[in-house]
């Protein structure tokens, strides 16, 4: 072969193993073959290895906070699946009190909107809120970027994942948010029975039946929401008066109405509703069981139609929901902090 | 290997000079009351009003010498500080102008929904919505004689990109074609005639009353 030739193949091969040595730095997420096609175009957002670590290295350094006091992970642990538990209300900077329970983190990419009120379109700018929020994190992104800044140790992390000395707000927001869509929940023992590798016991499946005659049209499998907004008839805390979805789209049809959350991990995640109100599942199979249907104009249809649950019923629907616990998203060492290397 | 390197150089000639076929255009944004253009700074500009301006920003961007949206347009957007820079000027490279140019006053939906973006479009720059993320298009504050609020202050926040307060406006002018320069007048004092001092003196979300703002964009700018 003469030397053009060769050279021609060395240079292809070259930029191969160079592309090879790029392509392994990507993060790529994982799902069950059966799930529907994330919201977010996972294939072309960029998330790298890097990325990640820095997001998560952000997520629980209180830096974000005005007061260095109040991190990410303060209202979301990593051990109830990000949720905040034992708090009706998070709470944030100086022990204010917010006016909601934050939501479980996980899945993030199949949602359409975020927050109880889908005030935040895009999972990149949801930081901005609680960072800039005076009842959680009391600072705001350009202060946040500031005190980041000063840190040399976290220029070289931004380095590694962006290849910028310069931070941005905008690579902060991008980096906490390769580190939350990499929070993926798809094993529990629902999900193993679903592909044949466990079955329910005879309660367990007696409930799912239950689940999805009265349950599954908002909390649709296998996300176990459908994002949509929806007003399940609780009375407003007269001291909140949150009106939900309607304060974002002032729109009257969406007063009182508030993003169905996903039931995945549910065991973990109490209290339960926006505002916290019901300790426990059982109470909240009794509301369900028990409200008075007539309250509200605008209660969605599907709540409108009565369900009572006898007692042996409502003990196989909470069996059926502790199937959706997935111990190996809760318990996986990769998505708690490293320990400090600084 | 020869005919290799003649492909490659005639290659590099060719987009060198079609980099200097297009050129550079300048844009420049005089805001202007009544006849009084605005200096740069906190300042009373209008004695008989009590008018003080503390911030006047606004997002610019999509230029383009078709007047519809479809064709390819330069994609930037610009933040500009007017209080900071009170003439500032826009440069955009490889710009063929035809007889108008056309611009979005504020970011249109398309670009905020991709998240969060670098360089003008980042939320750092304090031109973003925390409560419903989103970006303020416009902000405008300082004092007015008739404005009801404490200290007789005003803050227009003006933004949303979502149906049915789309806040994002398109502005087309006629322009002289091949021309490199285009100086634009932002009469502001068209916008302070469109706000209700008394009765609303604050705008802070996407409501009617920031879209009976946005629909005074199309006479606020002319050349």
């Amino acid at each position: 072969m003469n030397i053009l030739k060769r050279n021609i193949i060395l240079l292809l091969a070259a930029c191969f193993f160079f592309c090879a040595f790029l392509a392994s730095d990507q993060y790529h997420i994982e799902y069950p073959e059966t799930w529907p096609e994330p919201n977010l175009d996972i294939d072309k957002y960029i998330m790298t290895d890097a990325g990640v670590e820095l997001g998560k290295r952000l997520f629980y350094d209180p830096i974000l906070s005005r007061d260095n006091m109040i991190s990410c992970s303060s209202c979301h642990s990593p051990f109830m699946a990000f949720a905040h538990t034992d708090h009706k209300l998070s709470h944030g900077i100086g022990d204010s009190i917010g006016t909601r329970n934050a939501p479980p983190l996980f899945n993030l990419a199949w949602h359409t909107s975020f927050n109880w009120d889908g005030a935040v379109h895009h999972i990149e700018v949801q930081a901005i809120n609680p960072i800039s929020n005076p009842r959680e994190m009391g600072s705001n992104l350009k202060e946040t970027v500031e005190r980041i800044s000063n840190d040399s140790t976290y220029i070289i992390d931004f380095s590694k994942a962006f290849g910028s000395r310069e931070i941005t707000g905008a690579l902060v927001l991008k980096a906490l948010a390769q580190f939350q869509l990499s929070l993926i929940s798809s094993q529990s023992k629902y999900d193993l029975v679903k592909s044949g590798l466990d079955t329910f016991t005879v309660r367990e499946k007696r409930g799912y039946e239950l689940f999805l005659k009265h349950c599954n049209s908002c909390h649709l499998e296998p996300l176990f929401t459908n994002f949509e907004f929806i007003n399940n008839g609780l009375l407003p805390d007269t001291f909140l008066n949150d009106k939900g979805r309607f304060e974002i789209s002032t729109d009257s049809s969406d007063l009182y109405t508030f993003k169905v959350p996903s039931l995945r991990n549910i065991e973990l995640t109490k209290p339960y509703m926006h505002d916290g109100r019901f300790r426990s599942l059982r109470s909240v199979l009794q509301y369900y069981s028990l409200m008075d249907r007539n309250e509200f104009p605008n209660m969605d249809s599907r709540v409108k139609d009565k369900f009572v649950f006898s007692n042996s019923e409502r003990i196989a629907l909470e069996e059926f929901l502790k199937t959706l616990t997935d111990r190996t998203f809760v318990k996986n060492k990769n998505h708690r902090p490293n320990p400090a290397k600084y | 290997m020869r005919l290799f390197y003649r492909v490659v150089s005639l290659s590099v000639m060719f987009l060198i000079i079609n980099g200097n076929i297009c050129g550079q255009m300048k844009v420049k944004f005089i805001p202007v009351i009544g006849q009084d253009t605005i200096f740069e700074g906190v300042s009373n500009y209008n004695d008989s009003l009590l008018l003080e301006i503390y911030e006047l920003k606004m997002y610019v961007g999509n230029f383009s010498s078709y007047v519809s949206n479809d064709v390819p347009s330069k994609d930037n957007y610009y933040l500009l500080d007017f209080v900071k820079i009170a003439q500032p000027i826009i440069e955009i490279d490889d710009f063929i102008l035809r007889d108008t140019l056309s611009f979005n006053v504020g970011v249109d939906s398309i670009t905020t929904m991709k998240g969060a973006l670098e360089g003008d479009l980042d939320p750092m720059n304090g031109m973003y919505w925390t409560w419903h993320t989103g970006y303020i298009n416009l902000k405008f504050e300082g004092r007015h004689m008739n404005a009801s609020a404490r200290n007789q202050e005003f803050q227009i926040h003006l933004g949303g990109y979502q149906y049915p307060y789309r806040n994002d406006r398109r502005i087309v002018l006629q322009v002289d074609a091949g021309s490199e320069a285009v100086t634009i007048y932002f009469e502001l004092d068209k916008l302070i005639k469109g706000i209700d001092f008394i009765n609303r003196p604050q705008v802070m979300s996407p409501s009617e009353h920031s879209l009976k703002l946005c629909n005074l964009y199309h006479l606020l700018f002319n050349n």
